[in-house]
């Protein structure tokens, strides 16, 4: 629920994040067998596939850091409504049809939702701060790219791309974000990639707190 | 690159912002419909595919897995509106879902 309110954050929001991020401070103290699992988790395999899907399939349909009162039976029903949609499915057409169909479209779906979470994040010029020197505007704003993508690949990503747009106002909806960004100057600051930019971010892994930049392993040694 | 720091951000802006908050309910729809169905006939037509060329389901696959990730964006934005001005944000189980 807090990611909006604690965007940036580093104190906060790295709790609630989809993508684990450490420090260059932080990755130097890890034991060296803790070093290799960051590095591995944060491979693009890792991270747009197996944990993605482990996220998006078992993760989300129980979450345990949600307040209990409140979204748990919502979560409980909308699993209802998911199994009860593949059974249908699985009686209509056959289990072995649904699992040939319905299984590279979770594992794609999932690695591509994955990489939108981190892009619309982790970027080598992006906005992150501890609590005391910490922003909300700022990490709205600048912490949040602008993806500037194909008008097809907007269509098919819901206009997701307008992050900073969604980060400042999130009740405007998907189909207005682009005339909003359109008609408001200061959303045009914000940090902007096209697709082919875009794929650089995939290999940056750590947060340099000095010079406010994401940047490679490489770089954690100096 | 060049970004705006608190100092430079009014609140005219964000009350500016707070106009586009209002949903359009043609819009809305049109929107819902247009990826049910795109995602309804991809499904279809990858079931198809797989007695003709299992690649070819895989090759389609990619179509309608980004028009279920757009799905799962058009539910956190189009649909719900729980947010706050301060962009509280939806629960995760109207955009989990879509990825399920």
């Amino acid at each position: 629920m807090g990611h909006h309110a604690h965007s940036g954050n580093l104190d906060v929001d790295r709790a609630m994040g989809l993508v684990p991020m450490l420090t260059c401070n932080e990755y130097r103290a890890l034991t060296p067998w803790r070093r290799l699992c960051y590095r591995i988790h944060r491979h693009p395999l890792v991270l747009f596939g197996l944990d993605a899907w482990f996220y998006f399939l078992i993760v989300q349909r129980f979450p345990q850091k949600m307040p209990k009162p409140f979204t748990q039976p919502r979560i409980l029903w909308t699993n209802v409504g998911i199994a009860a949609v593949y059974a249908i499915a699985a009686l209509t057409v056959g289990w072995r049809e649904l699992l040939l169909v319905q299984a590279p479209i979770v594992v794609i779906s999932a690695g591509v939702g994955r990489w939108l979470f981190f892009i619309q994040h982790q970027f080598a010029n992006g906005y992150w701060e501890r609590a005391a020197e910490w922003d909300y505007y700022t990490g709205a704003l600048a912490g949040s790219s602008h993806y500037d993508l194909p008008p097809l690949l907007h269509w098919f990503t819901g206009n997701i791309g307008f992050h900073q747009v969604h980060h400042l106002n999130a009740a405007i909806p998907n189909y207005r974000l682009q005339e909003c960004l359109e008609k408001t100057p200061v959303l045009q600051t914000a940090p902007r990639f096209d697709l082919m930019s875009s794929f650089r971010c995939a290999s940056l892994g750590l947060w340099d707190e000095d010079r406010h930049e994401l940047v490679p392993f490489s770089r954690a040694r100096a | 690159m060049q970004t705006v720091r608190p100092a430079d951000w009014s609140q005219a802006s964000l009350d500016a912002m707070k106009a586009f908050a209002a949903p359009v309910l043609r819009r809305s729809i049109l929107q819902l419909c247009t990826s049910l169905a795109g995602y309804l006939a991809g499904w279809y037509a990858m079931l198809r595919l797989t007695e003709v060329h299992y690649g070819l389901t895989l090759l389609l696959a990619f179509l309608v897995a980004g028009l279920r990730s757009g799905s799962s964006s058009s539910f956190t934005t189009a649909s719900t509106g729980r947010s706050s001005a301060r962009g509280v944000p939806t629960t995760s189980s109207a955009s989990s879902s879509a990825f399920s």
